[in-house]
């Protein structure tokens, strides 16, 4: 226990230590939270009206983002499973990067719904036992139950792997290979979860779809290697650990896969709304060609599919063997499938609402600084996961004899 | 490959994706300007009865500050049974009532301050809803079960009364179609823009009813109401 | 970073210091705009429980004091009452489409009845104009705006919370914050709810509205007989929805909507009661329901009678 507490002491400290890059780059992410939390102030006072939200689209810029990242948080799976299943080398070394981003991305999810709440004070309402949390029935109870066990396995896994290293013993496995596995599982149901949050609500025919849930996990296991792949990258850079060249193209092989299959389910969902054209393409029409005149999201969406399809194109070539372009086309993906699965699959739903009134939403300048902020906080922690954890797993930080 | 390409390449990539953020965030957050199309302070709107308030006690002429009951004129004046346009003190009078074509299907033919019934039994004017139901049955049974006029007071009939409206309070037995009415402001929007359904109706009825059919041919005049044989 | 190894013990006492002082001010800075609510803040209404779980007693303490609170905000005498639901009652709506000339006298009815917000687009009731020929919503014209209604080439449709047996919403809150109560009405405590907007999401018939901020209410106009569970001033940042005027139904009086109408094209009343109104019609009009398909069981019914 006094070992446990020198150590979350010591990486404390080592997380203020650093050359002046480190320095420009934390102070610069600091600033962002900090304009992100002063703007949440604001929201908070002033209300909920400080964003674009409005009753007839109730859900914005911040639901959106969190479905993103709930996809960039479970795609951790697909560090976990060749690492842990599979045995594979090169990503066994780096799986727990991937565990910590899991961590890191949790957390900004969960900032997300924070900010969305209109009453973030009355928080306490959904812990169990104090307060009255409707689970089962609710899904998003549901949600909430995933999202914290996620973080809490997640937690568990990578910061015990990483005390063992750090007071230089052997972890048992017993302590944290069977969590490896259920994360496995839950990393699938975290994004299940969430997808079937927008597919329970039978009144909103554009959510009310079963291929929701799959579509949800090929966009994350595509944009989520993505930004390992470009993290990874950045972090050998910047750091003294080393990073295989082959764990990149290993992961790169996942979002192959993980683009075409999202394409084609993109493809099938087109065919279910359009070719039939029932009353309930109303939404899908708002987001591709525009209703009524209200077209804001119409250029977004074809960008965002001309991305992914020139991002799904360079991944297919032999050129994303070349880091160069894999890195454009990661770029390209987790682009494409931010907005694709974003705005683009939030705000239509709304659009138009159940009874077909047309009202258009679009983030305001203060809604934005929360959204910016919550993202450099989530970099800021990963950083400082990653300064603590290298020397670790390097051998540089141990136990004081 | 070098690793310090790599390294290079996705830096580079972090950059272009936050500042991809950022711009994406910033051209969003332009177009979202609140616009407010309902001031939060607007005067009281009137939530009263509407045009069709009619009185309910006898039915007097008022004119010159005086109030004459029917019989003052109608006692020296000869009845005509034919349908007719509708001359001297009832002008502003319109007899839009579907079958009902002649002043005495309703008013009583010589004692002119009642009503008659098609028996012949001469009943009070604020008797009326019994002319009324004479013909119109099916209205009257959903009256009596609450289902058509406007009522206020208690659904619960043991915790108090229920004020019922009369036929005439809303319909004007003359012309009972209920009036026009002019609406209350629409609900606006509190953020965003709101887009209008396209002009053209979406069913096949409304796209009938928009049709302007041609002008009837120059020669057919009009049909004369006091031309028309009783 | 190429100093990983650096030693920890380094960095002087000073220079820790002033990280921390400038840490601190940039949070306080950050927080600063909720100077202007922390004057609001209520201890004892944060820890309040839940509406079930309050005993009478409690009850007695939170409406006295949500008199008070109403009484500081606005400068008038409030009264806040608890009406508990009747026995053997079931409430239940028709709305006779025939005759509806939609003048939305029902919308700014229900709107002063139940202390709405006047924000744009808050009214509980939304008044739709539909072409004559069917019933697509996804045509329907909310902001319709002629000089006289009705127009005659549509016919105009109410859409107000239709008080589901299957309710969505409900399903749908995370907290408990909204359910259904023993007479039927879909309620919320808005002393409860954490704003998320779930069960707004949920509700196929558009019917809830979310105080995205401080209410708007004149002060001249507030109606001074609420109860909590339906019109009493609300605060900013919760859920609030149509509860068919329980301050007014529950004590057997009709809903406001109900009286302003000048079609008479609303019909109110108990589903137990044969005798009742809305039995009348039930049983004798043929009546439909919106969204059947969405399965979750209005008691709002639309029938169609000159």
């Amino acid at each position: 226990m006094k070992d446990y507490l020198a150590f979350l002491r010591r990486s404390f400290a080592l997380s203020f230590v650093g050359d002046w890059r480190y320095y420009a780059w934390m102070t610069l992410l600091t600033v962002i939270a900090l304009i992100g939390l002063n703007a949440w102030a604001v929201q908070m006072a002033q209300g909920l009206g400080t964003t674009g939200m409005t009753n007839q689209v109730s859900w914005g810029a911040y639901i959106a983002n969190f479905t993103y990242f709930v996809g960039i948080a479970a795609a951790a799976v697909m560090l976990v499973i060749p690492a842990y299943l599979y045995k594979t080398e090169p990503l066994k070394k780096v799986v727990i990067f991937g565990e910590l981003l899991a961590v890191a991305v949790i957390v900004v999810c969960l900032a997300f719904v924070t900010v969305d709440l209109g009453r973030p004070d009355r928080f306490w309402h959904m812990i169990p036992l104090i307060g009255k949390f409707n689970w089962p029935i609710s899904m998003l109870s549901w949600d909430v139950v995933a999202l914290s066990g996620y973080l809490l396995l997640n937690m568990h896994i990578a910061g015990y792997l990483i005390y063992k290293q750090y007071l230089d013993e052997a972890p048992n496995p017993k302590f944290y290979k069977p969590f490896v596995f259920i994360s496995i599982v839950w990393a699938i149901s975290i994004h299940t979860v969430t997808a079937f949050l927008y597919v329970g609500l039978g009144g909103r025919s554009f959510w009310h779809s079963a291929i929701v849930a799959p579509r949800f996990l090929a966009s994350a296991f595509a944009a989520g290697p993505s930004l390992i792949i470009l993290t990874f990258q950045v972090i050998r850079h910047f750091t003294r650990m080393k990073v295989e060249d082959e764990a990149l193209f290993l992961l790169r092989r996942i979002v192959v896969v993980a683009m075409v299959i999202n394409l084609f389910l993109l493809m099938s969902e087109l065919f279910a709304e359009f070719y039939p054209h029932t009353f309930h393409v109303a939404s899908a029409e708002y987001l591709w060609f525009g209703l009524h005149g209200a077209d804001k999201l119409v250029p977004w969406i074809w960008i965002a599919v001309t991305l992914n399809v020139i991002a799904t194109a360079i991944f297919l070539s032999a050129r994303s063997h070349r880091l160069v372009w894999l890195n454009a086309a990661c770029v390209l993906a987790i682009v494409g499938i931010w907005v694709e699965k974003g705005m683009g699959l939030i705000v239509p739903g709304f659009v138009p609402t159940p009874l077909g009134e047309v009202v258009e939403y679009g983030p305001t300048f203060n809604e934005s600084l929360v959204c910016l902020g919550i993202l450099a906080l989530g970099a800021l922690l990963y950083t400082i996961m990653i300064r603590v954890a290298i020397p670790v797993v390097l051998g540089g930080l141990r136990r004081e004899a | 490959m070098s690793s310090h390409d790599g390294l290079f390449n996705g830096a580079l990539a972090v950059g272009a994706g936050l500042a991809g953020y950022l711009v994406l965030a910033l051209v969003m957050s332009s177009a979202a300007e609140p616009k407010n199309v309902r001031a939060p302070a607007e005067e009281p709107v009137n939530l009263d009865f509407g045009p069709n308030e009619r009185r309910q006690d006898e039915v007097l002429l008022h004119k010159a500050g005086f109030a004459y009951e029917c019989i003052e004129c109608h006692a020296w004046q000869t009845r005509n049974p034919a349908p007719r346009r509708f001359i001297g003190e009832h002008l502003l009078m319109n007899l839009e009532h579907g079958a009902v074509n002649t002043c005495f299907t309703c008013h009583h033919p010589t004692e002119y301050s009642s009503l008659t019934l098609p028996s012949g039994e001469i009943i009070p004017y604020n008797d009326h809803v019994r002319l009324c139901a004479g013909c119109h049955g099916p209205i009257y049974k959903d009256w009596r079960n609450g289902a058509h006029g406007r009522r206020e007071g208690y659904w619960d009939r043991s915790a108090g009364p229920v004020s019922r409206t009369d036929c005439i309070i809303c319909h004007d037995p003359h012309q009972p179609a209920f009036k026009p009415i002019a609406p209350l402001p629409p609900p606006g929007v509190a953020r965003g823009e709101a887009f209008a359904p396209p002009e053209e109706p979406s069913t096949v009825l409304g796209q009938v009813l928009k049709y302007v059919p041609p002008p009837p041919p120059p020669d057919r005049a009009p049909v004369r109401l006091e031309e028309t044989e009783p | 970073m190429s100093n990983d190894l650096v030693q920890i013990g380094r960095r002087s006492f000073l220079k820790r210091a002033s990280v921390a002082v400038a840490g601190v001010t940039g949070v306080m800075a950050s927080l600063s705009p909720l100077k202007e609510v922390v004057g609001d803040i209520d201890i004892e209404a944060w820890l309040q429980q839940h509406y079930h779980e309050l005993s009478p007693e409690q009850m007695k303490d939170v409406l006295a004091r949500l008199e008070a609170d109403a009484k500081r905000t606005y400068g008038v005498d409030v009264k806040v009452q608890d009406i508990k639901p009747r026995p053997d009652t079931k409430f239940a709506y028709a709305l006779n489409l025939g005759v509806c000339v939609g003048c939305r006298k029902c919308a700014y009815a229900c709107e002063k009845e139940n202390n709405v917000s006047r924000s744009p687009g808050m009214q509980y009731i939304r008044v739709l104009e539909m072409d004559k020929g069917g019933v697509n919503l996804e045509t329907a014209n909310h902001q319709y705006d002629p000089e006289t209604v009705p127009k005659p080439d549509k016919y105009y449709m109410p859409v107000q919370c239709h008080q589901c047996d299957n309710p969505s919403c409900v399903k749908a809150c995370p907290v408990n914050a909204t359910w259904k109560e023993p007479d039927g009405i879909v309620v919320v405590d808005y002393n409860w709810c954490i704003g998320c907007r779930y069960c707004e999401a949920a509700c196929p018939y558009w019917a809830r509205r979310f105080n995205f901020e401080k209410p708007i209410l004149p002060k001249e106009e507030i109606n001074t007989n609420t109860a909590y569970l339906s019109n009493r001033p609300r605060p900013q940042g919760v859920m609030e929805k149509c509860t068919f005027c329980l301050h007014r139904t529950r004590e057997g009086r009709y809903p406001a909507c109900l009286e302003v109408c000048p079609t008479g094209a609303r019909v109110f009343g108990n589903l137990y009661d044969p005798k009742s109104e809305i039995r009348y019609v039930l049983e004798n009009k043929r009546v439909f329901v919106l969204k059947e398909e969405v399965g979750t069981v209005p008691n709002f019914f639309y029938f169609f009678e000159a």
